[in-house]
């Protein structure tokens, strides 16, 4: 049986340089903790979390609006842990 | 497997941009993934797909392998690549790629190598569109991932891509500096590049190795084959393929020449640079990256007198630590002591800085906000700076250089500040050297007629005659149409050099001066002649001129220097200069 949740959180890019690739890049690894199905989404446009590419192909530039999505066993901690990443401009100015 | 294209007899001789000295002669290692002809069929039984998804997981496995190893093998002053490289395992490992590549696999039973192909271009078409330099301008890093998969996949040579035996010249469209500082320490001759420029790191790690290079060479790659004998002057910017026997032996002969008049003058490196009549002159290097400190050491150069600091800020996604930028410049400051090094402050503008560039970038940067104006509005990044320079001073003699100065009041804001860092290294009870003598770059054309108002306030000058000659002349270098206007030798430039170096001399400030005019033999007389008591140059420079100084009379420099000054033209001055520079050094200028 499945304890599957779900969860959301709607955020803002708010580092000086956006998705860059290596801010996309902890996210990626960040994600790997969990089993959840992750999705960043901008303009209804989705992207893996876990696809290094497919994130940065979205194109977040600072003040982009975003959606983290997840789905699984984890969604609400990964939801949280992705969300206190990008809150926390990847760790940059 | 990499099959030229037909060569075209009259496209032999190719050129491009001098990036670094000396001729090479060898064959050619051409590394052309785009020419690359592989093999393309469709897996025809079902049970052949999964034992082809196995072999493209291999050939990542070794792909992922080797980038590891190159990871771990870049030396500590090109750490700055490796977020490239994480980047490019992720890469390697995305989901998505994966994906794609694999159902090019199992749904269109494409071979291995053409699911590849096919996923790289679905790549390159995204990536092209999103706006993000960085990720944009990284798409040949990607592209070589892919390749580098494929040469997997195929197995030629299975070792390093490309494959180099020693005395080889490498004709690529593109390369990191990491790669050629590999490449070089296993035998490389030399290196041509579809891409790239003087400046571009690739060429700045080049000129550090002394590895003779030619950059931004239209056609190149299409051009040669593997193996093609090629000859490559990096002095003049020519790629000759295919030479045919006469001009090989004159390239032969020149090479052979070269060589030895460098081993000589190089040999006698480190006599002090002191003229027939008895004047001596300081000869000091410039340094943009530590690879370059052994060079300088061994030319006998007598201190750095310019050290550019920019390398640590540029080609990465966050700014240097206070740590960091002190353990590298600490490293230059032990190295060179007991001999003083002229630190020069950050000369970038947010073009250059990491990777801003992806958001306003300055069409006219060499008027707009870089050097010191950048740094005073940009103060937590110059503090950062200035404080790791107090404390690298603990180790030996420094100085502190501003770049881009135009009036006083640059000079006393950054001197409060530099005050202010040292009370907090004081505080903190961080070792530093107090009170550093602060000098002011003579490069903007108004600094000259302050410059005895700034004698009262500074510790020295450093003319910087590139920036000098452009903004006097009003001439951009990098223009083609007006490059040849750039003259160092236009009699307006002697006359403001004359009068720094003279106010120089009153005053008793001391001046140097560091641009290409002196570590050319050509200019370097006569700012002698002016009246120069230190020049700064490249490393490769050093011997040569200090065996000029070696072979020169201060008095007639002087008096060839006084000609000069009263020349009303360019054509005047030079021309001149140049005859008597033949008639005196006949076997150096033929």
């Amino acid at each position: 049986m499945c304890v599957c949740e779900s969860s959301s959180a709607e955020l803002t890019i708010k580092n000086r340089l956006g998705l860059h690739a290596r801010a996309a890049a902890k996210l990626v690894q960040a994600a790997e903790e969990y089993q959840s199905e992750i999705k960043l989404l901008k303009n209804g446009e989705a992207a893996d979390v876990r696809s290094l590419l497919s994130l940065i192909s979205l194109g977040c530039d600072y003040d982009s609006k975003v959606v983290l999505q997840a789905e699984g066993v984890d969604a609400n901690r990964a939801v949280s842990a992705l969300s206190g990443i990008i809150e926390g401009r990847f760790g940059e100015e | 497997m990499n099959l030229p294209p037909p060569f075209v007899p009259g496209d032999s001789v190719l050129t491009g941009v001098r990036a670094s000295s000396g001729i090479a002669i060898g064959p050619a290692r051409v590394f052309n993934h785009k020419n690359l002809l592989l093999p393309d069929y469709r897996l025809r039984s079902e049970s052949l797909l999964e034992s082809e998804i196995d072999r493209l997981q291999q050939a990542k496995s070794v792909v992922r392998q080797r980038l590891n190893a190159s990871r771990e093998a870049l030396p500590p002053e090109l750490k700055s690549q490796a977020g490239i490289i994480d980047a490019l395992l992720l890469l390697l490992d995305d989901p998505v790629l994966s994906k794609k590549t694999c159902s090019l696999i199992r749904e269109e039973r494409r071979n291995a190598e053409q699911a590849v192909i096919l996923t790289l271009k679905s790549i390159s078409a995204i990536m092209e569109n999103v706006a993000d330099d960085y990720i944009s301008s990284r798409l040949s890093d990607v592209e070589m991932v892919g390749y580098s998969i494929i040469s997997a996949l195929v197995g030629h040579g299975g070792g390093e891509m490309p494959e180099m035996p020693e005395g080889s010249i490498l004709v690529v469209q593109d390369i990191s500096p990491a790669e050629v500082a590999k490449l070089a320490s296993a035998g490389l001759a030399g290196l041509a590049t579809e891409s790239g420029g003087h400046t571009s790191h690739t060429a700045i790690v080049a000129q550090a190795l002394e590895l003779p290079a030619v950059m931004g060479v239209k056609n190149l790659v299409a051009g040669v084959a593997n193996g093609d004998t090629v000859i490559l002057d990096g002095r003049t910017g020519h790629v000759i393929i295919r030479p045919d026997e006469d001009t090989l032996n004159f390239y032969r002969t020149r090479q052979k020449m070269e060589w030895s008049f460098n081993a000589e003058i190089v040999r006698s490196a480190h006599l002090p640079a002191v003229t027939l009549d008895d004047r001596h002159i300081e000869v000091m290097g410039n340094l943009e990256l530590v690879e370059e400190l052994p060079a300088i050491m061994s030319y006998g150069s007598e201190g750095i007198g310019l050290y550019r600091t920019e390398f640590m800020y540029m080609n990465r996604k966050f700014l240097p630590g206070e740590d960091e930028l002190f353990a590298v410049y600490r490293r230059v400051v032990e190295s060179t002591a007991p001999n003083p090094v002229i630190i020069r402050t950050l000369d970038l503008g947010c073009d250059k800085l990491l990777e801003e560039s992806a958001h306003s970038p300055d069409p006219n940067l060499a008027l707009g906000l870089r050097g010191i104006r950048f740094c005073l509005r940009n103060r937590p990044i110059f503090k950062t700076q200035i404080r790791a320079i107090l404390r690298a001073a603990h180790y030996g003699e420094v100085k502190i250089l501003l770049p881009m100065v135009s009036g006083i009041e640059e000079l006393r804001a950054t001197r409060l500040l530099v005050g202010e860092m040292e009370r907090s290294l004081e505080l903190e009870k961080i070792p530093y050297a107090p009170g550093l003598p602060l000098g002011v770059m003579i490069e903007v054309p108004a600094t000259v007629f302050l410059a005895r108002e700034l004698a009262e306030e500074t510790a020295f000058f450093s003319i910087g005659t590139n920036d000098l000659i452009q903004y006097t002349l009003a001439v951009d270098r990098g223009n083609p149409e007006v490059a040849e206007m750039y003259q160092p030798l236009h009699p307006a430039i002697l006359r403001m050099i004359k009068l720094v170096l003279d106010i120089g001399r009153e005053t008793g400030t001391y001046v140097s001066i560091c641009g290409d005019m002196a570590a050319s033999e050509l200019t370097a007389p006569i700012l002698i002649g002016l009246g120069a008591e230190s020049l700064s140059m490249p490393p490769a420079a050093i011997p040569k001129i200090k065996r000029l100084i070696r072979m020169s009379s201060h008095s007639e420099l002087r008096a060839w220097a006084g000609e000069a000054l009263l020349a009303k033209t360019t054509e005047e001055a030079s021309g001149q200069s140049n005859r008597n520079l033949k008639r005196k050094f006949p076997e150096l200028f033929r």
